[in-house]
């Protein structure tokens, strides 16, 4: 391994990282325009700059050449740490940016910093040990940061911190060995294929984090509804699907509750859409706070609402649905007239029924809520006569004789 | 040329595949286990283990162990290309495919004279590739239909790295007088090989997440009973067209259609019967609106068209036609059905869709109040109303 050829190498280095590069700016230009990815492509293609100008123009001065080639290469680790930031939805901070590679560009035009192989060692491994630990940072350390959500950033972390490693390896090395002429080391192949993998490496990680990430939002947009970012009708019946299976194989009670906003129409008429948007709005915030971790709450019509309860008894159900009642009393969101919900509520023991059999059931024992009055819950029984007597009337603002307009 | 060291570009070429091979294979195991990506990995894999190999052939007496193994890797690479690609399109592994390139050098690799030749060699392992990456082009190309933007990409990796092994054949058979046609380096191979690998993967995971990407996206702007956009779809395009109609000057009308009775059917019929009504209501729909129309379900019952390029009587007739295919159509759902419609235009109403929407909603409330299954225009109904005030 320690007969790498440099000059191949160099040369080889050059289409490689021009060509990733080149592919992953392609990318983020024809696609949503993915900072992450621009910052990423951007670095890549420096990198290639950088070993292009380094080959092509043998002729320029040593001192030249040296802190150009630095200049950029730290310029390229300060864009990797930027996209990563941009992944988290943070702006490029560009004074940072510009910070290392002046300061290398700096102290370059010092000749005796130049030809010193071990305060060269040194000031070029600090700026990009800095700009590796920010990328670091961001990806998965920053408790504020959002860049840490995704499995993947596993990828990324791991080669910031190998990249990392390697850097502080290379600095004690450099400093520990004798004074050098300035000439090349006998390890720079070797840096120079490390920061390679280490570029393309990085590349490839953030083009699978942004492709994982916006596959997640296209699947949660698919799955939840726009305007409560409540579960919807599909997610219901997979989820619920899933639910109603597990608790059939482990022969537990299931409860299913169907609320239904009343006079939702003559509120979104009478005082407009928005404030029909921000009753549904509220009314799913009333539901997020009373159902518990495993419950899984849906909207799945105009004002019909869901709530599937796994491990709960009809009395757990009606009390829930008495919660989420006097809930929606209490919230106050500025409509024209007093919020309230008629919900039907059904009870599977053993989970031996299937979640279109419950909805059928619930939204029957919905009506019977309706035609009660509005404004309570109604427990679904297999016989429509006793229904009505355990009906949990505890009727507030149901008024008698006003019926539900079927439409 | 650019005098290049063969052994340092073979170990920069088998670290770069390994490196890309070891990240997709992570990415592939991933959540759904992507069968695409996985046999992709492999394919960059066996790539990396073959230059490895290959790096050995220096050493005295391992020469040929080296030549057999060595391509025998890379061509079952081309192979893993070729399933992956399969895999793409939904069509199943098949192992003599992933098998024959390699068995068919291992058995000419048992003939000494093969062995010996370079120029037999460099051809046979050519002509290999080409045919593996053919295949690979071949399964691709039908999916071209599917979404060019993320397909033609890989397809022209897989052409490019083929044609450079068709010049590679061609060179290899020595023309007499073509002698600039011959191979310049062994060493331009490998950073081409190096160069491949990358886009390859590269077009690979485009490829794989637009699809992801496109699924979602219909899901998400789709009614999963009735395959019609939903009310988000309707949002996201609407208000584009809308803007567009206001701009050339153009009326647009939109029918809000509203199933009668269908609570009630869905309770005494069950939510099965309720869903069969609302299929066939949507196929109603479908074949009566124009191309250019927008169709969506936006809520329980409700239905909206949205046409461009269609006044008051357009709209009138298309709803009426509207209500009469349904009547027709009711006995496929089992029992009589009706829908009431309310209508608005952009050119009386406005063109913002909110109050489109609301006009519309409010002549259709009209249509109920006049005992359903019928069809009101929002200009008549605020006419009216004016009228009682």
């Amino acid at each position: 391994m320690g007969h790498l050829d440099a000059r191949t190498l160099l040369i080889a280095e050059i289409p490689i990282l021009l060509l990733v590069g080149g592919l992953i700016l392609a990318a983020a230009l024809l696609g949503r325009r993915e900072r992450t990815l621009g910052w990423t492509g951007a670095a890549l293609l420096l990198m290639g700059v950088g070993f292009l100008l380094g080959v092509a123009d043998p002729g320029s001065a040593w001192q030249q050449s040296v802190s150009r080639f630095g200049a950029l290469l730290i310029l390229a680790h300060a864009c990797v740490w930027t996209g990563l930031r941009a992944f988290s939805g943070k702006p490029p901070l560009w004074l940072w940016i510009v910070a290392g590679p002046l300061a290398w560009f700096a102290v370059c035009q010092w000749p005796g910093f130049v030809f010193s192989g071990v305060a060269r060692g040194i000031a070029y491994g600090l700026p990009t040990l800095a700009y590796t630990g920010a990328a670091l940072w961001e990806l998965g350390f920053d408790p504020r940061g959002k860049g840490g959500n995704t499995k993947l950033a596993i990828l990324p972390s791991g080669m910031l911190l190998l990249h990392g490693l390697l850097t502080v390896v290379r600095m004690v090395a450099v400093s520990l060995s004798e004074p050098g002429t300035g000439r090349l080391r006998t390890d720079f192949p070797m840096a120079v294929f490390e920061g390679m993998l280490f570029f393309i490496g990085v590349a490839f990680a953030v083009l699978m984090m942004v492709g994982a990430r916006s596959e997640r939002r296209y699947r949660h947009a698919a799955l939840h509804d726009a305007l409560t970012d409540l579960a919807n009708r599909r997610a219901l019946y997979e989820q619920g699907g899933d639910m109603l299976r597990d608790a059939r194989a482990q022969g537990r009670t299931v409860a299913l509750l169907m609320c239904d906003l009343d006079r939702f129409k003559r509120i979104n008429d009478d005082c407009g859409h928005e404030a029909g948007d921000r009753v549904l709005d509220a009314f799913a915030g009333v539901l997020r706070r009373v159902v518990r971790k495993g419950d899984l709450c849906a909207r799945i019509g105009g004002e019909e609402f869901v709530v599937l309860a796994p491990d709960m008894d009809a009395e757990g159900a009606l009390g829930l649905a008495e919660r989420i009642r006097e809930q929606l009393r209490q919230c106050d969101c500025q409509v024209c007239e007093p919020l309230s919900v008629s919900i039907g509520v059904v009870c599977a023991p053993r989970g031996d029924d299937d979640l279109g059999t419950l909805l059928a059931r619930a939204d029957r024992a919905m009506y019977r809520a309706k035609d009660a009055g509005r404004d309570r819950a109604c427990l679904w029984t297999e016989d429509p006569e006793a229904d009505v007597s355990a009906a949990v009337a505890r009727g507030g603002g149901g008024r008698a004789g006003q019926h539900p307009v079927d439409a | 040329m650019l005098n290049l060291d063969a052994r340092t570009l073979l170990i920069v070429e088998a670290f770069v595949l390994f490196l890309v091979g070891g990240l997709m294979l992570l990415a592939a195991l991933q959540g759904r286990r992507d069968r695409t990506l996985l046999w992709m990995s492999g394919a960059l894999l066996l790539g990396g283990a073959g230059f490895v190999v290959s790096t050995a052939r220096g050493i005295p007496d391992w020469r040929d162990p080296v030549i057999v193994l060595s391509n025998m890797l890379l061509i079952t690479g081309y192979a893993c290309i070729l399933t992956s690609l399969r895999s793409y399109v939904g069509r199943p592994m098949r192992v003599w495919a992933l098998l024959a390139g390699a068995a068919v050098w291992f058995a000419l690799c048992l003939w000494p004279w093969f062995l010996a030749s370079d120029a037999a060699r460099l051809l046979v392992f050519s002509l290999l590739s080409i045919a593996y990456l053919a295949a690979a082009g071949r399964t691709l190309w039908p999916e071209r239909r599917e979404d060019a933007g993320s397909v033609f990409p890989l397809l022209i990796v897989l052409a490019a790295h083929g044609l450079f092994y068709v010049y590679r054949v061609v060179s290899a058979v020595r023309v007499p007088g073509m002698s600039w046609l011959l191979w310049p380096d062994f060493t331009v191979t490998l950073l081409e090989g190096i160069l491949f690998a990358i886009s390859l993967s590269f077009a690979v995971l485009i490829l794989v997440r637009a699809r992801a990407e496109r699924r979602y996206r219909h899901a998400a702007l789709h009614d999963a009973l009735t395959r019609l956009p939903n009310r988000r779809a309707l949002f996201d395009l609407g208000a584009e067209t809308l803007a567009k109609a206001q701009r050339e000057g153009r009326d647009m009308a939109l029918l809000m259609c509203d199933l009668d009775w269908f609570k009630r059917i869905n309770d005494e019929q069950g939510h099965d019967a309720g869903d069969r009504i609302l299929t066939v209501f949507a196929d109603v729909l479908r074949a009566r609106v124009r191309a250019a129309d927008l169709c969506a379900r936006i809520g329980g019952e409700e239905f909206v068209i949205l046409a461009p390029d269609m006044g008051p009587l357009g709209a009138l007739d298309l709803a009426d036609r509207i209500r009469r295919a349904l009547a027709e159509h009711a006995p496929r759902a089992g029992g009589r059905l009706s829908v009431s419609i309310g209508i608005a235009c952009a050119s009386t109403d406005g063109y913002e869709l909110d109050s489109l929407m609301a006009c519309a909603d409010r002549a259709l409330y009209e249509a109920k109040a006049s005992g359903r299954d019928c069809v009101r225009q929002s200009a008549d109904v605020s006419a009216l109303s004016s009228m009682g005030t």
